[in-house]
């Protein structure tokens, strides 16, 4: 059996911070709570949940933005070689860097506007020492506009100078510059429109393909997410409460919240909608400061059992073949 | 079918803004029609003007923005009324005096916004926002209106409702703000809301449930709703009829079911395609080549031809006009309708 490319163990980050009287009450916000998962290469892994379910959270702790509590983040490049994100330091964190890349929610922020296109993909390329010279670095950064469907003569423009869709575009060059196995995208057209949305979704595809890489896709649109993931994770309040084959998790739910959040998702076919069944769940999203005890979700769940919900919380386990889910109702 | 009574009626709306870049041509004759206890649903990428559109009908536009040509009827006759408008026929939204379309502004219409955070007072509790509404626009004691908004704020589901009047907008959660902002624009009973992204601001889950009390509401107070927005999904839930605009045009208008079936417009089929649905899957998008058009400098001619695939010599130079073309209602503005009829139908036999 092959290794996969990323092996994600136990992983928790919270947040604290003091607040009252002397700074001497400590609050911790659980943004990433006893998640694994594994990432074959080649393959998509789709990650979805509401705004502060600690999507993102999961996404910049991968990428070593932030370091974990505790837990692990295996990088398993080939067969031999193995490193750990969550402890890597100086030149194991660039081998790391190398292999991992992001690209950012919001273009507008995530690219400097004082730097022309140039210098902003080829910054990774100087970084990460992959060329010499500025021939070889300026052949490499055409190289890689044209991939995303870039002018070679824009290489001096400055990111205002583009739209919304050709700015991502620029992320997603600069995220190549390594040559990764993993990029973690976290809502990457969120800040584009729909039908500019269809283009770069159709220009990451196509990359990975040519390039055999794997994707970490994060996402609140449950629309794109199923387009793009071979396998789908779906997050509550820092937790994994479902995970399994994109299709199967869309055509067959099993946890409560999934259920829920799909039947809420308002699709664009009327017929479909006349006849669909709505689930709409009471009260908010709980403060992740201070969550409910046992099951996360059972504030919410329309399909309440009782004391166990309120008391213990379920693992994550297998159902089926590949299809895993933490609820009661599955035990 | 029953004839469906008018309530508003708008055509040839012009609007520009004036900015340091230049003249932006945010409005370009635009046009609908909307009829009474309805749902009319404008939807069309950022800065296509579909917010402008309900902006310029309110005469709430910023200091830059101008609606220079154009004719927006209303046809109620409470506002009328209210008014003390004697005389026949509608009301000429447009020439009203500004004292007038204050009132206009509560009893006629009112509007919804994105964001609850901004359109909220935060210095003031929300039941004197509430109330402040209420003894504007009707004549009712401060006790009545108390009763009044307690009554609004139950009716938006937001329980308890002594509790909830006593808070502040930065103590609720943004589906309970928006909830909120509802319960305001219902308070002077208008017959007509106009809801601007509703709901965009929010999650999914919260998202459905401020959809559906939307709905229930518009139903209990029979009004008639305008919602702008840029989900799909949200106007295939929600609406009765559609209107889809692009860069400042209604290019197709049809009831919804016939527009997600049989889309007309080269824009809109495209559109259609290039989201991603939950309910088919494919391995690549079908996309419109190309961005939207910068409106201070537009494309000549109709809007959409410099991405359009059945753009020809007349596209560049002369813009189209709406026109009925299909069965009841359907209503498309475009060159080469004749064409892309054609290519549906040669479709349909293929698949047959």
């Amino acid at each position: 059996m092959t290794v996969p490319l990323l092996e994600v163990k136990d992983l928790y980050k919270y947040f604290t911070f003091q607040r009252g009287l002397l700074h001497r009450q400590t609050f911790s916000v659980r943004a990433v709570e006893n998640v694994s998962f594994t990432l074959d290469r080649n393959k998509t892994l789709g990650v979805v949940g509401e705004s502060g379910c600690g999507k993102t959270t999961l996404g910049k702790t991968i990428i070593s933005l932030y370091r974990p509590d505790s837990g692990q983040i295996l990088l398993h490049p080939d067969e031999k070689t193995t490193y750990d994100v969550a402890t890597a330091q100086d030149e194991e964190m660039k081998a790391v860097r190398r292999i991992v890349q992001m690209v950012f929610q919001d273009p507008q922020s995530s690219l400097n506007p004082r730097w022309p296109v140039k210098n902003i993909i080829g910054e990774p390329l100087d970084i990460l020492k992959l060329v010499s010279g500025r021939r070889e670095r300026e052949n490499m950064v055409l190289e890689l506009m044209e991939e995303v469907g870039l002018k070679p003569e824009h290489i001096n423009r400055y990111p205002h100078e583009f739209s919304g869709g050709q700015r991502q575009r620029i992320g997603i060059a600069r995220a190549l510059a390594s040559n990764p196995d993993l990029v973690v995208l976290d809502e990457p057209t969120s800040a584009v429109d729909v039908s500019v949305q269809a283009q770069v979704l159709n220009l990451l595809k196509e990359l990975q393909r040519t390039k055999n890489m794997a994707y970490l896709f994060i996402s609140h649109d449950l629309g794109v997410v199923h387009h793009m993931s071979d396998e789908i994770a779906v997050q509550y309040l820092g937790q994994i409460v479902e995970q399994g084959p994109s299709d199967k998790v869309f055509s067959d739910p099993l946890h409560p919240y999934t259920k829920a959040l799909l039947s809420a998702l308002p699709v664009p076919d009327p017929e479909f909608e006349a006849h669909k069944r709505r689930i709409i769940l009471e009260g908010t999203l709980p403060n992740a400061i201070n969550p409910p005890p046992g099951c996360r979700f059972h504030t919410r769940c329309q399909e309440f059992l009782g004391e166990k919900c309120t008391k213990e919380c379920p693992a994550l386990i297998e159902v089926e073949k590949g299809h895993k889910v933490a609820c009661w109702r599955y035990e | 079918m029953e004839e469906k009574e008018v309530l508003m009626d708008v055509s040839g709306l012009v609007t520009r803004f004036y900015t340091e870049d230049g003249v932006v041509m945010a409005l370009e004759g635009v046009g609908f029609t909307l009829y009474k206890g309805e749902t009319l649903a404008l939807v069309g990428e950022t800065g296509c003007g579909k917010s402008v559109t309900a902006l310029s009908i309110l005469r709430l536009l910023s200091i830059s923005g101008k609606t220079l040509e154009g004719k927006v009827l209303f046809y109620d006759e409470e506002t009328k009324k209210r008014l003390g408008i004697t005389n026949e026929g509608p009301i000429d939204i447009l020439s009203l005096p500004e004292q007038d379309m204050l009132k206009v502004r509560g009893y006629g219409m009112s509007l919804i916004t994105q964001d609850p955070m901004t359109s909220l007072n935060p210095v003031y509790t929300v039941g004197d926002q509430i109330m402040e509404v209420l003894t504007t626009h009707r004549k009712i004691t401060k006790e009545a209106a108390k009763t009044e908004a307690l009554r609004l704020i139950e009716s938006v589901e937001l329980t308890p409702a002594e509790e909830v009047f006593k808070k502040y907008p930065h103590q609720l959660s943004g589906g309970q703000r928006q909830r909120i902002v509802i319960s305001i624009s219902l308070a002077a009973e208008p017959a007509l809301i106009f809801a601007d992204e509703p709901t965009t601001a929010l999650d999914v889950t919260i998202q459905a449930k401020v959809i559906e009390l939307l709905h229930d509401l518009k139903e209990k107070f029979n009004t008639s709703l305008i919602l702008i927005t840029h989900n799909l999904g949200i106007v295939a839930e929600t609406s009765d009829r559609v209107g889809v605009m692009y860069a400042g045009r209604v290019v197709e208008v049809a009831d919804k079911y016939t527009l997600f079936k049989r889309p007309l417009h080269p824009y809109t089929q495209g559109l259609l395609a290039s989201v991603p649905k939950i309910t088919e899957k494919k391995d690549m998008l079908d996309f419109i080549a190309g961005s939207v058009p910068n409106l201070v400098r537009p494309p000549s001619g109709c809007r959409f031809h410099p991405r359009c695939p059945y753009a020809t010599d007349i596209c560049k130079e002369k813009i189209p006009q709406i026109e009925l073309v299909e069965g009841e209602g359907h209503y498309v503005e475009c060159w080469n309708i004749e064409e892309v009829i054609k290519d549906l139908d040669a479709d349909k036999e293929a698949c047959e």
